[in-house]
């Protein structure tokens, strides 16, 4: 026992020191911090539990039901919204500690929890986003790689590739990782196998590339013959909008918007992990070269998530969007164990680290100079820090300036890339120093709960109201006679999911803005938007209102 | 012998009546920490900086309980009721349930008319003040409320009404009864306000309590680091 104990004293406290990250957040949840897309993953769970959110899921986007099946138990677990949104959190937590133990099989104790306790990881298990399951389930796929590649057993190339498709299940744009994940398997089999063998599986893939080209070609047509194929084109969770965006790419101005695209998103992973990313991707190179498959599966789903954010978003209509991160930052644990590992690794002079490190700066500055001059060039100003949380510590939003935002997270994190990755190189070149990558977890978790701070608490007490409103929704409607209704406006249409997913039992119905109201519905609860303009045409109707969280509630007595 | 008992019992008392001056001290001058619950005592404007010549961005009834948003300082302290929030004077805040100072008798002149009976006067003004508070309307209340604000308009008279004076009891005693009852009404009014605040204050001390944890935690690591790397070394010695 004591021995196990002795081997075993960091992971536990490291798992110790992630589940107080998580109560640390989770004592204070009460509901979705994005509302759109968490309600879009319960109400799978929710109908394949028998509830009827008909109504409210018909407002939102496609989404995909991978992650629903995860969040199926402790929806059916747990009956009140609240508590099942925590004990979804806390499931988030128990992932990231499976990820820890993942990159504890490929690397060291401590460049695992550097990898694991990433701030963005550790702010995003703060909601019930799929991103926590996408990178857990892309370490499992780089460890069954890993084993196949070390045993040959068929058994783990089997489950990798259930695991891909199960992957791909959860969001549609994991499709990098199974583009990936099925060229490293077929280069390694036509490598290995006999001729008989590489006949097959280039038929396979010849019929591949036609189906997917088939595909391809169906998809742009309809979305040519949509009824409103710019809406189309706006959609971003399933492929129908993004046909267009692929085609644009082939214009001139596209493939500007591609380049400065591409830029935004590889600047952000030399940013968000102070460069050790940048390292991981040398590393990656120099494995690869050597016919290291594993290092050719990193690189492959590393440039194939890079491109399919870059895509997605090549038409940025926010700040934000040009150094989006959350599409691709599932790679960053591995880049990150494969950082520290290169770094440690250069038995080379400090001279030829230093000069590295210098030249990324360089290029850093250089994408940052062509992320301000897109910037100026096209005048966004909207800024959501929580899709770029490895770059957003720095955001004020009192004192916001794109420009001069981007430029001062380049300096902090120019500053940190120079500390950190002659820190990691100094560790390397001494023994028994791994404790100081301490240090840098230290700042993760730092910068973790001010990411938390900083975006979600604000939510946090709106669904806080928005509970205290489900109750007097309940205590009106103790006998079940009363309908609720919602009339919605423009497109303030997410945070109703909130209150659906509080109140399971009571399918909430939609009414349009511009509705004639018929007797019942005065008879009934009608919630509108808490900005809504709709409320001197209401106070006309009902004698009560009740403006509690992120709606007012309109009701006769 | 005695001498020396008499030395201690005159410390003993001297502390005594110290630690009481202390505790009344401490008793008339209220910390006012993030979180806390507190009542404006007397009608007050909420200014949007701190600073007495700001621009008044509302003002609220004495009695009216409000939040404070940040620890006091300079003599200011942020503050919220409902949808408002501005800097008042930590001077004007005090404990739930305390004495409301009424406002002054230009504003109020149906009170200063009745001389003949100060005690019913006082008793009903502070009524009036309950009713401003509990009113949102007339509190300030904002249909276009920011986000998470909440208000309620009701046409039925709030729970709480008033505080009759009944002749031949003692003044002490109705202005106790009067305060309560003021205090039982402002808390039906402010329900969720309070339900807020409570969750505030629970959230602020849990958000401490899990920082503590993870700072031993932190620590922790590096001191098991610590000492596994010198017992490796020690080790290596040998």
């Amino acid at each position: 026992m004591k021995a196990w104990y002795v081997q075993k004293r960091f992971d536990i406290l490291f798992v110790l020191l992630m589940f107080c990250v998580a109560c640390h957040g989770i004592s204070k949840s009460y509901g979705f911090y994005f509302p759109a897309d968490e309600f879009g993953y319960w109400s799978h769970a929710a109908r394949l539990a028998g509830y009827d959110w008909s109504d409210i899921e018909s407002l939102g986007s496609y989404y995909s039901c991978g992650y629903s099946l995860i969040l199926l138990p402790v929806f059916l677990v747990f009956k009140d919204g609240v508590i099942a949104y925590r004990a979804a959190l806390f499931v988030n937590f128990v992932l990231l500690a499976v990820c820890f133990f993942i990159l504890q099989k490929m690397g060291k104790t401590f460049s695992a929890a550097v990898a694991a306790f990433y701030p963005t990881w550790l702010f995003y298990a703060g909601t019930t986003f799929a991103e926590i399951l996408l990178v857990t389930l892309y370490l499992v796929i780089c460890l069954l790689l890993l084993r196949y590649l070390q045993t040959d057993n068929k058994v783990y190339v089997v489950s990798m590739i259930a695991v891909i498709f199960y992957m791909y299940l959860v969001h549609l744009r994991a499709v990098g990782v199974l583009v990936s994940g099925i060229a490293v398997l077929l280069i390694y089999s036509l490598r290995n196998a006999g001729r008989k063998v590489k006949c097959v599986l280039a038929l396979t893939v010849t019929a591949a590339v036609i189906l997917a080209a088939g595909l391809f070609i169906w998809l742009y047509l309809t979305g040519l013959f949509s009824e409103d194929p710019q809406d189309a084109l706006k959609n971003v969770n399933d492929y129908a909008g993004q046909i267009g965006k692929v085609v644009y790419i082939f214009s001139g101005e596209g493939l500007k918007n591609l380049f400065i695209s591409v830029s935004g998103k590889v600047l952000y992973l030399g940013l968000a992990s102070f460069g050790i990313a940048y390292f991981g991707i040398i590393y990656a190179v120099k494995r690869a070269r050597e016919k290291d498959y594993f290092s050719l599966f990193v690189l492959f789903s590393t440039v194939a998530a890079l491109m399919i954010c870059a895509i997605y978003t090549i038409r940025p209509g926010r700040v934000d969007t040009l150094t989006y991160g959350r599409y691709h930052e599932y790679v960053m644990p591995v880049l990150l164990l494969m950082g520290i590992r290169e770094l440690r690794g250069r038995k080379v002079s400090a001279g030829k680290t230093v000069c590295t490190i210098a030249v990324m700066l360089v290029l850093e500055a250089v994408m940052t100079g062509l992320v301000t001059l897109s910037l100026k060039e096209n005048g966004q100003t909207a800024f959501f820090g929580n899709t770029i949380c490895g770059i957003s510590w720095l955001y004020n939003p009192e004192d916001f300036e794109p420009v001069a935002y981007y430029w001062k997270t380049y300096l902090t994190s120019a500053a940190m890339t120079v500390m950190i990755c002659m820190g990691i190189w100094w560790i390397g070149m001494q023994k028994g120093r791994e404790l100081l990558l301490m240090v840098l977890v230290t700042v993760q978790v730092v910068i973790s709960i001010h990411l938390s701070s900083i975006y979600i608490d604000a939510s946090r007490l709106g669904c806080f109201r928005d509970t205290m409103l489900r109750d007097v929704l309940y205590e009106l409607n103790s006998d079940g006679g009363r309908e609720v209704y919602y009339s919605t406006e423009g497109d303030a249409f997410g945070n109703i999911g909130i209150l659906q997913f509080m109140m399971r039992d009571t399918p909430i119905h939609i009414v349009k803005k511009d509705y004639d109201l018929d007797s019942h519905i005065e008879e009934d609860l009608l919630l509108i938007d808490f900005r809504s303009d709709q409320g001197q045409m209401l106070e006309e109707r009902y004698n009560k209102h009740l403006t509690s969280g992120h709606f007012t509630l309109y009701y006769n007595e | 012998m005695k001498k020396r008992l008499g030395i201690i019992a005159g410390v003993l008392l001297m502390l005594v009546m110290g630690m009481t001056v202390w505790a009344a001290d401490a008793g008339m001058n209220i910390e006012i920490k993030k979180n806390q619950v507190f009542q404006v005592n007397s009608d007050a404007e909420l200014h949007e900086q701190p600073d007495a010549e700001s621009a008044v961005a509302a003002t609220l009834p004495g009695g009216t309980p409000v939040i404070a948003k940040e620890d006091a300082k300079d003599g200011w302290c942020l503050v919220a009721y409902q949808t408002q929030t501005g800097y008042v004077r930590t001077s004007i805040l005090g404990l739930l349930g305390s004495p409301v100072i009424p406002a002054a008798v230009e504003d109020q002149p149906e009170i200063a008319v009745d001389e003949t009976q100060p005690d019913e006067a006082a008793s009903e003004s502070s009524v009036n003040e309950t009713d401003m508070a509990l009113s949102p309307d007339e509190a300030g209340a904002d249909d276009s409320a920011a986000a998470g604000g909440k208000t309620e308009k009701d046409d039925s008279d709030l729970a709480g009404g008033r505080a009759e004076s009944a002749p031949g009891e003692d003044n002490a005693q109705v202005q106790k009864n009067a305060l309560d009852e003021e205090f039982r009404s402002v808390q039906e009014a402010n329900r969720m306000a309070y339900q807020e605040a409570e969750n505030a204050e629970k959230q602020a001390s849990s958000e401490k309590m899990w920082g503590i944890v993870i700072a031993v935690l932190v620590v922790a690591i590096f001191a098991v680091g610590i000492i596994t790397t010198l017992a490796g070394n020690k080790g290596k010695k040998k």
